[in-house]
């Protein structure tokens, strides 16, 4: 039998200037703004082509903006739901706690004071929190759009189309971002 | 043959089978006999018995001429009936176009059948009661038994195979016998067991298929007291309107399984067909390529395809290739020599240059199972195209030839993202043998390949972007600086199976 000449590897990789980040190769990023009608508390789901979304901080939010330290994550979110005491099993993940998208993921403590809540953006079942927020809460400021990120959520299938509809496109985002600042000039 | 009824003769017994309508090798089996012989020489083993002429004596010419369906087996037995019903099976069979040696066959009869066997057996009990309490059922050669002796030399004769009675015959002829009345003359059962009928009609799940099956009459007939069953069914029964009808010949080969190892040099060629939505998002796949052959040449219904993993449908595989294995169902073919394989290796190169497969040979289900015991030891190897990135970063030779020494390594991985929306979630440990750092043939600065040998089921690319952190220690996490894996091949994968073809003996065998 013939021997195949195979190519070495990486010759049909195209070189680039900037290779596009693991994120951005596999992951559509859709932004919520303003979430709860707070001003500029944008969050970004970052969603999986297998549909997983991921939440995490969007780049205007302004413990990002703002550049604050987090001093607490706190996923004790109401009397009875600790995010953190979530458990999922098997391949339909069942007992995972369900979310809407006002459903509390998490309380962020800045060291100057200010609190803000991350709400889930999406409906769906919460697969997985980001425990590494409790001892390295930074991880949040430093890499929001990979390891800092607070949340894995499998989206509904039913409700799938729906929520998708209602996160902004990327494009989207920065133009409602721009005119934020552009009504932030004006008024003073 | 022993005479096993009380004070009646043969002969006796004999007339009164004729007279409720029972064909000669009816009478035969309620008489006792046990030979093949008898059986396909019926005339002969009746004037041995000096029955036949007696009878034609004593009995009504004219009635003997009006040969009845028999009121035992439907006209299974009779000579007019069976000869044309066996014709049908060897055509049907011979249409199918098996190559194999022998077959075995299996006859499923109506439910009615139940309820007329079981009423000539308590006919016979009550009319000639046996001296030992053996029932009927045992005492006597089945309908099912003396058809197979009649009919299955003559099947063997017109199918050219020899006939297996066996139970390890891969070969079974299923033939479904109908009943015109099957129907009506099971209503009966309705009343007979009124209570059993209403609670299964209640239970609509369980006995959605039908209310009784074959299986559950027998049981409940065994149940039954005879005076109770004689209160809605005739005993001996009635003598058929019609005979049985042939309503299926099913020919069915046991599955046959095919191994081999394969390879991948495709990067946009996914593992088997990739449809989400009933839309294929591939225009073909490693399964069907390999796969499609071997149906073609096999003449198999359907085909199953398991390997000993998978890849990506971005990675490829090279080396030894990938073991892998089929089961073709229903093959037709059989008897496939090492030649056809290296022709059906051969056409599989001239039709694609993605896939390639060697080694194809026939293993048994035992070897099969081997395949999914190795899969938890097996080490692969992996060569990885990674880069580095940010735009200022550069490869740190100096810390990547650290790395070898470290190994093993062992991981602690999260179920990957990518594949969480159909794996369950858990953290399982994996190891990493061996590494090995080399430069790229690529003019690309900020790339370098790493060699590995891993345990089986660790993700390599969450090895090295580290997939959020939910892969420790990953690449990343080691070298401290982000990197990102292009491309991706499997080297090879250390399994032994199935057994390696010479290649160079077998050509010289076929020169």
């Amino acid at each position: 039998m013939k021997a195949s000449i195979v190519d070495p590897i990486g010759l049909d990789v195209p070189i680039q200037k900037v290779y596009p980040s693991f994120t951005e190769r596999y992951f559509q990023q859709k932004y919520s703004i303003d979430v709860d009608g707070k001003t500029s508390e944008d969050h970004c789901v970052l969603v999986h082509s297998n549909r997983i979304c991921i939440v995490t901080l969007a780049p205007t939010h302004p413990v990002i903006a703002s550049r604050k330290t987090i001093s607490k994550v706190n996923f004790q979110v109401a009397d009875k739901t600790n995010r953190l005491q979530n458990t999922v099993q098997g391949k339909r993940k069942h007992g995972a706690q369900t979310l809407n998208p006002m459903s509390i993921l998490c309380m962020l403590e800045c060291e100057d004071g200010t609190t803000y809540t991350v709400r889930s953006c999406v409906f769906g079942k919460l697969i997985e929190i980001n425990e590494n927020l409790v001892e390295n809460p930074q991880l949040l400021f430093d890499k929001p759009d990979s390891d800092g990120y607070i949340a894995i959520v499998l989206p509904n299938l039913s409700t799938n189309e729906k929520f998708k509809t209602n996160l902004l496109l990327k494009e989207d985002y920065l133009k409602e971002v721009e005119k934020r600042t552009t009504v932030n000039e004006i008024k003073p | 043959m022993t005479d096993t009824s009380k004070g009646k003769s043969p002969k006796e017994i004999f007339k009164h089978l004729r007279d409720i309508g029972c064909c000669k090798l009816c009478c035969l089996r309620y008489l006792g006999e046990r030979s093949q012989y008898a059986y396909q020489n019926p005339d002969e083993a009746l004037q041995m018995k000096s029955l036949v002429d007696e009878v034609e004596d004593t009995e009504n010419p004219t009635k003997l001429k009006k040969d009845n369906v028999c009121t035992a087996c439907l006209g299974l037995l009779q000579e007019n009936f069976r000869e044309t019903f066996i014709e049908k099976i060897i055509t049907d069979v011979n249409t199918a176009d098996y190559d194999c040696r022998e077959f075995s066959c299996a006859l499923s009869m109506p439910v009615s059948f139940c309820l007329r066997t079981h009423s000539f057996n308590l006919h016979i009990d009550e009319v000639f009661p046996s001296e030992t309490d053996e029932p009927a059922e045992a005492k006597f050669m089945s309908v099912k038994e003396v058809w197979k002796w009649i009919a299955s030399p003559l099947i063997a004769k017109g199918i050219s195979k020899s006939f297996n009675p066996n139970k390890d015959c891969d070969f079974s002829i299923t033939i479904s016998i109908g009943y015109e009345d099957d129907e009506k003359e099971c209503n009966c059962l309705m009343d007979m067991h009124k209570e059993i009928y209403e609670m299964r009609k209640k239970q609509k799940r369980k006995f959605k298929d039908c209310v009784l099956s074959r299986k559950s009459v027998e049981s409940l007939l065994l149940s039954t007291d005879p005076s109770h069953f004689k209160k809605f069914y005739p005993s001996p029964p009635n003598i058929p309107n019609t005979s049985f009808t042939c309503s299926a010949v099913a020919p069915l080969h046991n599955s046959l399984f095919i191994a081999g190892r394969y390879n991948k040099y495709s990067r946009t060629l996914s593992q088997t067909p990739w449809i989400i939505d009933g839309k294929r998002l591939m225009e073909t796949s490693v399964q069907e390529l390999l796969c499609n052959p071997i149906i073609e040449i096999s003449k198999a219904d359907d085909l199953r395809f398991a390997s000993s993993g998978r890849e990506d449908v971005d990675v490829r595989m090279l080396g030894k290739g990938r073991p892998f294995f089929c089961e073709l169902i229903n093959p037709h073919r059989v008897h496939l020599q090492p030649s056809q394989f290296r022709n059906i290796e051969k056409a599989i190169a001239s039709t694609t240059k993605d896939v390639a497969a060697r080694h194809l040979q026939i293993v048994s289900k035992d070897q099969v199972s081997q395949i999914k015991a190795g899969e938890e030891e097996k080490v692969k190897l992996y060569s990885a195209y990674c880069i580095v990135s940010g735009d200022k970063a550069c490869v740190d030779w100096g810390k990547l030839e650290s790395l070898p020494p470290k190994c093993p390594i062992v991981l602690q991985q999260k179920t990957p993202i990518r594949v969480l929306h159909r794996r369950s979630l858990a953290t399982r440990e994996r190891t990493i043998f061996r590494l090995e750092v080399c430069k790229t043939e690529t003019e690309e600065s900020k790339a370098f390949i790493l060699k590995m040998a891993t345990q089986a089921g660790t993700y390599i690319k969450e090895f090295v972007h580290g997939d959020f952190g939910r892969t420790t220690p990953s690449l990343r996490d080691l070298l401290g600086t982000d990197v990102d894996i292009l491309a991706l091949d499997v080297l090879d994968i250390e399994l032994d199976w199935p057994p390696e073809v010479n290649y160079d003996e077998e050509s010289e065998s076929v020169t």
